[in-house]
């Protein structure tokens, strides 16, 4: 009695819940409706080839049939000509011929894509592992007597089941489209999370475009905001990740959101380098919002440039030093200039909060040798990052060697970073005179994406191995 | 002809090169390369010169001082190839000469400048300018000190660099370097050397980068005595000095900030020895010396030849060093493999410094080098 409405909300949600985990079965069966659609192609190459076939060989024994009158066929008007069975299957067959030459194209169009949906379709472990186990984990707690408290989970659930179908319907929208600008810059969003492989668990992300950058939820989604559709947002994939990686290894066990935050912008800059620097400072913070030590943008800002400095302790004198150390300037001018105070800044600066965060990304993220902490990869090869960006400064990227990152080598997803980092610094030189030109970004952004893409697709061929226990960072 | 000491001489000497050729044979099979380039010294000058004192001796006996003095320069040079052939077949100085005059080639050959005779090692450092023989002091500190002999070709550069002038309306071929060095030090030759000494240091870095500099604060300049002048040479203070000074011209040309970055942490290194040892870190003044220097300063960067092997591209070394200095080298330079052992072993005792802990006993970096550079120079 009095409780009908709670039955109805809580069969509904039950309800939803089971639809999501239909999602693998539908997306199956949305696979298999698009393969035979995409396999058209191939299937009439195929009839089209047999009737060339058939023609060819009906051709000859029409004209044996026909030898007696071949004299006076030759001796014929040519409209009469045109009638003669034997030369229009001969026209036939070259028809059929041409026709089976234009559907070259397209068959390895519909090839490409059906592999491309298959890879974004197939079992994807985060969906697996996250969506669908949540979804079965809430649907057999869900009562009448919890469904209050199960609530705000069930939405962030039925949210992120949302996301990821238009985020799906999004990405696959841009097949076809000659640019595949965006495709290609999802792709390589992709494969970025692959540099945080744990002990015992591989990574299988999908990232969806967004209206909005969100922190991951239950799904663990890893949305990329607009507009930041682009190489250069690239690095806030690996924040968003950080969250995930942050509640898949325990790393904050009942701490406050603050310090999740903290900690995620420290692993997030240890693992990407500078490129995560410039994204955040150059891109997304706002100097304005500098106004104590606790308002986010300090925090963030501070956090990022700490884990910076603490990096370049861990190497000797090189011009990472100096972009670092430029950086550093720039934000606090523009903090400055902002009317937002660089007190606080300092203060944030020094603070031994986001310093014990550093702590914590660096045991999380480096090897220990002798006690101390080894620098992370990108920047003991920092001299080739900037070797690399130079090269795309110079709208030369196609003479970045990367054959030392051979295919399915663990060192492979470092190849992505480098670049990552590589782009930004093209973009952003030590010093002001090496800043690019405006007008260059899009070509040094393109020259970027299209050797993330090499690195991808070399590490798809047959008998490439996908890291999977080594800790991030070697 | 009165039989003067200077005519007995002579005949001794025509007597001498005219056995020249069978030394030629004692040397082959010591060493066949050091052979053919001997072999090229006697067609192109060893002939010529028997001849010119064959003619001397002759009425009206023209030029004989000259001519005796200049042969004296071939009986050097050509004792300088004997201990150099019987040096190598003993593999005293691990190759180092011998791709030391291969690197000395190159820099000839692109700046179209006559070779040096040979590279010899030795127990002191000399560049005979009449002999054409570079000497390399052993032990060399393994491939560290090969700059070395670069400063030593310095001196070489010097006399056989040539610019044409005109002077009052006549167009000459002027040796800048010489005249300006002459000029600046009538009746002082301690001004002279110490300006030779400027001039083959500025070559050097021009040439070698920071790698020369390294090793000059490293392994030969004593901070004690930074601030002392000697008869030959000016003080440490003053030739350290003009080196960063040319460093900071390359960096100027160099993109990428790596040659700045090693050139700050030279001039770092620099200072806190000096400060150290309680030392001044600028020279003496000395008015004269310092005006030398700028227009030594201005004949280096100014001279067309001289560019052509400047020392750019310093992230490359950057990058050799990092990748452990394993790269192909058939698109290195000499100097950039230096360089580069200089940047993995400073970022080694970084390390090292940083752990607490003495540097690890580890692949031989001097072999490493050696390597490389044998490789750049299609040597062996």
């Amino acid at each position: 009695m009095g409780d009908l409405v709670m039955r109805t909300r809580v069969s509904v949600t039950r309800r939803n819940l089971r639809r999501i985990q239909e999602l693998n079965t539908m997306i199956e069966r949305y696979e298999v409706d698009l393969g035979e659609f995409l396999s058209l192609p191939d299937r009439v190459a195929e009839e089209v080839n047999g009737l060339w076939r058939d023609a060819l060989a009906l051709a000859p024994r029409v004209r044996d049939l026909q030898q007696p009158q071949d004299d006076e066929y030759q001796e014929s008007n040519d409209s009469e000509a045109e009638d003669h069975p034997y030369r229009d299957l001969m026209e036939l067959a070259d028809a059929l011929d041409r026709l089976a030459s234009g559907l070259t194209r397209p068959r390895d169009q519909a090839k490409r894509i059906r592999a491309q949906v298959k890879r974004l379709m197939g079992p994807r472990k985060d969906v697996s592992d996250y969506l669908l186990r949540a979804a079965k984990d809430l649907e057999g707690r869900l009562t009448l007597e919890n469904f209050r408290e199960q609530r705000a989970g069930v939405d962030s659930l039925f949210s992120d089941y949302v996301e990821l179908l238009r985020g799906i319907a999004l990405r696959q929208a841009a097949f076809g489209d000659e640019a595949n600008q965006l495709r290609d810059l999802f792709l390589i969003a992709d494969e970025l999370p692959s540099l945080w492989s744990a002990r015992g668990w591989t990574w299988q992300s999908l990232a969806v475009p967004s209206l909005q950058e969100r922190k991951p939820g239950e799904a663990s989604l890893l949305r990329i905001g607009f507009p930041e559709w682009t190489v250069w947002a690239l690095p806030f994939v690996n924040n968003s990740f950080a969250h995930v990686y942050i509640k898949k290894q325990e790393l904050a066990l009942g701490a406050d959101p603050e310090e999740v935050d903290t900690l995620a912008d420290a692993l997030a800059t240890v693992v990407t380098g500078p490129a995560y620097a410039c994204a955040a400072l150059l891109l997304r913070l706002d100097p304005a919002s500098v106004t104590d030590a606790l308002s986010e943008a300090t925090v963030r800002s501070a956090t990022v440039l700490q884990t910076l400095f603490r990096i370049r302790e861990l190497v000797p004198p090189s011009t990472l030093s100096r972009l670092i150390g430029r950086l550093c300037t720039e934000w606090r001018d523009a903090v400055q200039a902002a009317g937002g105070s660089v007190d606080a800044l300092d203060a944030a600066l020094r603070s031994d909060f986001i310093g014990k965060m550093v702590d914590k990304a660096f045991d999380e993220c480096l090897y220990r040798r002798e006690g101390h902490h080894d620098p992370p990869i990108w920047a003991d090869r920092w001299s080739l990052v900037s070797s690399w960006a130079d090269s795309l400064r110079r709208r030369k990227h196609r003479s970045i060697d990367l054959s030392k990152f051979s295919p399915g080598a663990y060192d492979r997803p470092e190849a992505l970073n480098l670049l990552l980092d590589a782009v930004w610094l093209a973009r952003v030189g030590v010093s002001d005179d090496e800043d690019a030109p405006v007008e260059d970004l899009d070509e040094i952004a393109k020259g970027a994406v299209s050797r993330m893409l090499d690195v991808i697709n070399a590490g798809r061929r047959p008998g490439s191995r996908r890291r999977t226990s080594l800790k991030p960072n070697r | 002809m009165e039989v003067t000491p200077l005519a007995l001489r002579a005949a001794a000497l025509q007597e001498f090169l005219q056995r020249v050729p069978q030394t030629l044979e004692r040397v082959r099979p010591l060493n066949a390369a050091l052979a053919e380039r001997l072999a090229g010294r006697i067609d192109l000058i060893y002939g010529p010169a028997t001849g010119a004192l064959e003619e001397a001796l002759r009425p009206p006996y023209p030029e004989l001082r000259k001519k005796v003095a200049a042969a004296e320069a071939l009986v050097t040079e050509l004792l300088a190839f004997l201990a150099a052939a019987v040096a190598r077949d003993s593999g005293t100085d691990e190759g180092a000469t011998r791709m030391a005059e291969l690197w000395l080639d190159q820099y000839s050959e692109r700046m179209a400048l006559p070779r040096v005779a040979v590279v010899i090692p030795s127990h002191t450092e000399f560049t005979g300018m009449a002999s054409q023989v570079v000497r390399l002091k052993l032990p060399l500190h393994g491939f560290w000190g090969m700059p070395v002999v670069v400063h030593e070709y310095g001196h070489f550069v010097a006399s056989v660099l040539t610019r044409r002038v005109i002077d009052d309306g006549l167009t000459r071929t002027a040796v800048p370097v010489e005249d300006l060095l002459h000029a600046a030090a009538v009746d002082r030759p301690r001004l002279y050397s110490h300006g030779h000494e400027l001039f083959a240091d500025g070559l050097a870095t021009m040439f070698c980068g920071p790698a020369y500099t390294h090793y000059c604060i490293r392994y030969r300049f004593d901070v004690d005595e930074a601030q002392d002048d000697t008869e030959t040479h000016p003080s440490s203070t003053r030739r350290i000095r003009f080196q960063l000074r040319m460093l900071e011209a390359l960096c100027a040309e160099d993109s990428g900030a790596f040659l700045r970055v090693d050139t700050d942490h030279l001039r770092e290194e620099w200072a806190t020895r000096l400060r150290h040892a309680g030392a001044e870190s600028d020279p003496a003044t000395n008015d004269e010396l310092d005006d030398i220097e700028d227009k030594l300063f201005r004949e280096l960067s100014d001279s067309h030849q001289l560019k052509n092997c400047r020392y750019a591209d310093h992230r490359r070394a950057h990058t050799l060093a990092d990748a452990g200095l394993t790269g192909n080298g058939t698109e290195l330079t000499v100097a950039h493999v230096l360089n580069a052992g200089w940047r993995r072993r400073t970022a080694l005792e970084f390390d090292s410094q940083r752990r607490g802990r003495p540097l690890p006993a580890g692949p031989d970096l001097n072999a490493a080098v050696r390597d490389l550079v044998g490789e750049v120079l299609g040597h062996g």
